[in-house]
């Protein structure tokens, strides 16, 4: 048993043992440490609490104070206010987008989308895994755009996704794997295409 | 807390807001709150969550403030908050255990973490042990006239006995059954203990309790 499943076993079992048991008995300590040896020491240390709280059922309750009641509505706000942001979260991961969803949602991969618009595979592949920084030149982004039938906000949203989850580059035995980031116009000029196609890309026509 | 009504379903807001409107949420169980609470979510309309929300919170101090007592570090102030905190979050987290448990048993799940503070502050704090001049006595050093009043002296020697186990041998012992050896045996075999251990226990604290009830005689 992991320790979050045992904590999480042994707050059930404590819990039964409140609902079932408000003034533990001296025989009703017994079963439950014999059902539950291994949570016999809480079950003992619970039941001794619970009888002290029985004791003193009838002194007379304490009055919490305005000022105390005000700090816990403010938690109470808090709470409120917490839920939306998890919520917030939760909506914006599911409707988080990457390439990979726009190519597979295509039917298409790299190596055919380079192909279809000619563009060095290179090139999509810096601009797919996070290395190719903004701004994109505007005729690759048409391109791409026409061929993945994306709206730009989701481009914007794939391309958001990429910049903050880049990939690695092949890890050397003399240092660790690191990120190089490269403008549109380096990635396009390194790459193995044509000096037409790069004038192309790069508008220079 | 018994006394309390049935609410609406938790998913009939038009009910809820009735309720609200007729101030009469104070009448409705607690689990029935937080059910509510979550059905209607952290989005829904304000009008509704806030109220459920802030209700629930003051009920939930209510009861925290009754079992969490003053013999704490802060008057028990810090516990109470750290417990209230953890569970007001909770409660529109309806998958979150917390959250499960104040929709099933409301009463029963905030006794249970009270429970869980108190046991953390007795395994992790020196403190539980108060000295006597920070000790509240009812009727200050008059002379014992009743049984209520012996009883309350009692309670008093008892939170100031550092061992809950001890107290809890102690509380066994004093049910009803007179002491001999198969009821000592009972009490060793609830605490996990020897039956010299449980009796030497059970002997100490009654002395304890005779020396300071005859010192305020």
């Amino acid at each position: 048993m992991t320790d979050q499943t045992k904590a999480k076993r042994r707050d059930e079992v404590l819990f039964a043992f409140h609902r079932e048991c408000a003034i533990p008995t001296l025989n009703q300590i017994i079963n439950w440490t014999q059902r539950y040896p291994e949570f016999a020491d809480d079950i003992r240390a619970h039941a001794g609490i619970m009888r002290d709280w029985a004791a003193n059922e009838e002194t007379e309750e304490e009055v919490v104070d305005e000022l105390m009641m005000n700090r816990a509505r403010s938690r109470a706000l808090n709470a409120i206010y917490n839920a939306q942001a998890a919520e917030q979260d939760k909506t914006q991961a599911a409707s988080e987008t990457t390439f990979d969803q726009l190519l597979s949602s295509a039917g298409l991969d790299t190596r055919q989308l380079g192909r279809t618009i000619d563009v060095g595979r290179d090139v999509l592949s810096d601009l797919f895994r996070g290395r190719m920084s903004p701004p994109i030149g505007p005729r690759l982004v048409k391109a791409l755009l026409d061929q993945l039938k994306a709206t730009r906000a989701q481009f914007d949203h794939a391309l958001a996704y990429a910049q903050s989850h880049p990939s690695m580059g092949h890890a050397k035995a003399s240092q660790q794997p690191t990120i190089i980031r490269c403008s549109y116009e380096e990635s396009i000029r390194r790459s193995n295409m044509s000096p037409e196609r790069k004038s192309y890309w790069l508008e220079e026509d | 807390m018994d006394k309390l009504e049935e609410g609406p379903d938790p998913d009939h807001i038009a009910a809820w807001r009735q309720v609200i409107k007729n101030q009469s949420l104070g009448k409705i169980q607690g689990r029935q709150l937080v059910a509510a609470a979550q059905q209607v979510g952290a989005f829904g309309d304000p009008r509704v969550i806030n109220p459920l929300m802030n209700e629930i919170s003051e009920r939930m101090m209510r009861i925290l403030r009754k079992h969490i007592g003053k013999n704490h570090r802060n008057e028990g102030w810090d516990m109470i908050e750290e417990v209230h905190h953890q569970l007001i979050e909770a409660v529109l987290k309806p998958t979150s255990a917390d959250g499960i448990g104040m929709r099933t048993a409301f009463v029963a799940r905030i006794k249970l973490r009270a429970a869980d503070a108190i046991r953390r502050e007795q395994l992790h704090s020196e403190r539980y042990v108060y000295s006597e001049d920070e000790e509240q006595r009812p009727n200050g050093h008059k002379a014992l006239a009743t049984d209520d009043e012996e009883r309350a002296h009692v309670e008093c020697v008892l939170k100031r006995i550092s061992d809950p186990r001890k107290v809890l041998a102690f509380r066994l012992h004093m049910e009803g059954v007179p002491r001999n050896s198969t009821k000592v045996e009972s009490i060793a075999s609830a605490l996990g203990v020897s039956a010299k251990t449980a009796e030497t226990w059970v002997k100490e604290t009654e002395e304890e309790i005779r020396t300071i009830l005859g010192a305020k005689s």
